[in-house]
């Protein structure tokens, strides 16, 4: 698999949406909470679900996008389908999958009879024959989705928060499968190494534009100085060395930090207690 | 082993369930594989057939819901 093919460059809703969701801790993101994101885009098509009959073994999802001219207006509707079977933890990452396919620009988007065919020759490669060089824009953006929407569904922050305790083997993968709703395997694919690279790949050109900074607060959460952490660094680390040497001053009771434009709060115990990512 | 192309019925039934009706233009159409190591493009492109007829026959669903009840992980963590 290429990062490089997650970046987001021309695909800034869905960065949005990442990024959105990146600082969240409280879980399980709900699929209707993405609805909703989605909607705040500015996004005004009609979306509905839509389970059917099929084998999970031969299609678990589809979105299907529509026009429908109406009294001289059109009308745009997107339907998310999935396999009525399919058990509830991957459904929600199916539906939440083939819903960010509504924020695909217009190179991605898959409408002709011709284009369709290539797509479904693709899809139905097994994993060993995929070829993200060669495979092209359509495929490669059906099978990027489902790591876009894990990104959403398992947060960044939550997964900070997670991966210590984890590797501390203080909780399992099974009662973090139970906490974020999410199956074994893709809650197993977030932890590991490769992680850290797709979601940089994924919210880093973003990040480039504006440098990370660190907040101190008061107990009130009013700021008293603001620092810019120097390009590279991880800002939790960051903020915590500063404090630790006694940097910071001021009565200093919490820390915003902003990372690619993302805000998260921390006390000054849980900046203590925080762990940089294994790289 | 690798999975038979598409045939020339599989094409049409395609061009049927996805470009027929003259009431509606497709915008875009992605799939989420099926977990079968080795899947059939006429398999799919029935399953395709079978789920826009569903939706043309069907009600809507709700989007799925997990069911639990929300956590702060930093609270979580905190008592690990």
């Amino acid at each position: 698999m290429l990062p490089g093919l997650f970046h987001m460059e021309s695909r800034v809703s869905v960065f949005k949406l990442i990024q959105k969701f990146a600082a969240r801790t409280i879980v399980p993101v709900e699929v209707d909470d993405v609805v909703e994101f989605i909607r705040r885009l500015g996004v005004k098509d009609e979306i509905f679900f839509w389970e059917a009959d099929i084998s999970p073994e031969t299609l678990q999802a589809a979105i299907t996008h529509w026009e429908y001219p109406l009294d001289g207006k059109i009308i745009v509707v997107a339907d998310i389908h999935t396999a009525r079977c399919l058990p509830l933890h991957q459904k929600r990452v199916a539906q939440v999958k083939e819903l960010l396919h509504i924020l695909d620009p217009e190179h991605f988007r898959v409408n002709t009879l011709q284009d369709v065919h290539a797509l479904i020759e693709k899809i139905i490669l097994p994993p060993d024959l995929v070829d993200w060089e060669n495979d092209g824009v359509h495929a490669n953006s059906d099978r990027a989705a489902i790591v876009h929407a894990l990104a959403v569904l398992f947060p960044w922050a939550a997964r900070e928060l997670l991966i210590g305790p984890f590797k501390d083997e203080k909780i399992t993968l099974t009662e973090m499968s139970e906490l974020l709703a999410l199956p074994p395997s893709y809650i197993q694919f977030v932890l590991s190494d490769i992680w850290v690279e797709l979601h940089e790949a994924m919210v880093g050109p973003q990040q480039m534009r504006w440098p990370d900074k660190v907040t101190t607060l008061k107990a009130d959460h009013s700021p008293i100085e603001v620092y810019t952490v120097p390009f590279g660094d991880d800002p939790y680390s960051y903020a915590r060395k500063m404090h630790e040497r006694n940097h910071m001053s001021g009565p200093i009771a919490a820390f915003r930090i902003e990372r690619g434009g993302v805000e998260s709060t921390l006390s000054v115990s849980e900046l203590a207690a925080y762990k940089p990512p294994m790289h | 082993m690798r999975a038979k192309s598409m045939s020339t019925l599989e094409k049409d039934g395609l061009k049927a369930c996805l470009f027929s009706r003259q009431d509606r233009k497709l915008v875009n159409v992605k799939f989420m594989r099926g977990t079968a190591t080795v899947i059939e493009a006429g398999a799919l492109c029935a399953a395709v057939a079978t789920l826009i007829d569903q939706r043309n026959t069907g009600s809507p669903s709700e989007p799925a819901k997990s069911g639990k009840r929300p956590t702060d992980v930093r609270n979580l963590v905190a008592t690990l």
